[in-house]
């Protein structure tokens, strides 16, 4: 009689986690590769020659401000009764301190680093639940972490990035303070995370009952 | 600790029966791992179709295979 393959439930998961984690990990090493060879490639702050930071203030230096012009309206085909507003302003610094260097890489790479490890921390998880099944109190707690990580490395690098980009605008304007910077937190990102977490206690109750149906003859 | 004072006297009647774990596994069409787990009282429950299967083999009532046990 032929044996009946069983299918593998987290298999397309695995999959798809195994590409993301190979894509950031290449594109980390890529990134590094450049970085340490050519003087022009940049990532994630660093190699960069100029550090740049976006500011939500108005600066009277910048060009654009002020009512449209009727000759900028018809270059960009705007009705008369539509006026545009710069909302933010990049300020550059040419000659960047180490510490503005740093300040840079901490605006960009927490939200990356926090992505890489929860891909990397989900993988894992996926290969436990591979190796000792899907109901056991053990990868129900794994999973609640999970989110729990999740939900503190995204807004921990929020908080980073919001800090790092205030304290680096303080370091280029006077007029910025260091809480001058943007916070952006991933909105899907905390729904996920809460997703994660309310799933793993939903686990932690189903691996009682798959327990108690286990130790049923 | 187990939470109940259920005792499982499948070993007993095995022995009145003068049959093995092994010939009762076979009968029954049990795995003798189950049988184990059932007869050193580790299981937690037994459903009734193990239950009749066992009892038509051994050819008693449900009653002889559990006991009360108020020292457990």
């Amino acid at each position: 009689m032929a044996k009946t393959k069983t299918r593998d439930p987290l298999g397309p998961l695995d999959v798809i986690t195994a590409i993301f984690a190979g894509l950031f990990l290449t594109a980390l090493l890529i990134g590094v590769i450049a970085v340490t060879v050519s003087d022009n490639a940049s990532m994630l702050g660093f190699g960069e020659d100029d550090v740049c930071v976006t500011s939500q203030s108005g600066y009277a230096s910048v060009q654009g401000g002020g009512e449209t012009s009727d000759v900028d309206r018809q270059l960009d085909g705007l009705k008369r009764h539509v006026t545009t507003f710069p909302d933010s302003t990049t300020v550059c610094d040419r000659e960047p301190t180490v510490w503005a260097k740093a300040l840079n890489v901490l605006t960009q790479a927490p939200t990356f680093v926090a992505f890489l490890g929860f891909i990397l921390l989900a993988r894992r998880t996926i290969t436990y639940a591979q190796r000792n099944g899907l109901f056991s109190h053990a990868l129900a707690e794994r999973v609640e972490r999970l989110g729990w990580l999740l939900l503190l490395a995204l807004v921990g690098s929020a908080l980073v990035e919001w800090l790092a980009e205030g304290l680096l605008l303080s370091t280029m304007a006077t007029r910025e303070s260091w809480a001058s910077g943007s916070f952006g937190v991933s909105v899907p990102g905390i729904i996920g995370a809460y997703g994660l977490v309310s799933i793993g206690r939903i686990m932690n109750r189903a691996a009682a009952l798959q327990a108690d149906a286990d130790a049923t003859i | 600790m187990s939470d109940h004072r259920i005792r499982v006297t499948l070993d007993e009647m095995l022995e009145r029966r003068g049959m093995t774990l092994t010939e009762l596994a076979v009968a029954v069409d049990i795995s003798l791992v189950n049988l184990s787990i059932l007869k050193t009282g580790k299981a937690k429950a037994i459903r009734f179709s193990t239950l009749t299967r066992i009892c038509e083999v051994l050819d008693c009532q449900p009653g002889d295979l559990l006991a009360y046990d108020d020292n457990r």
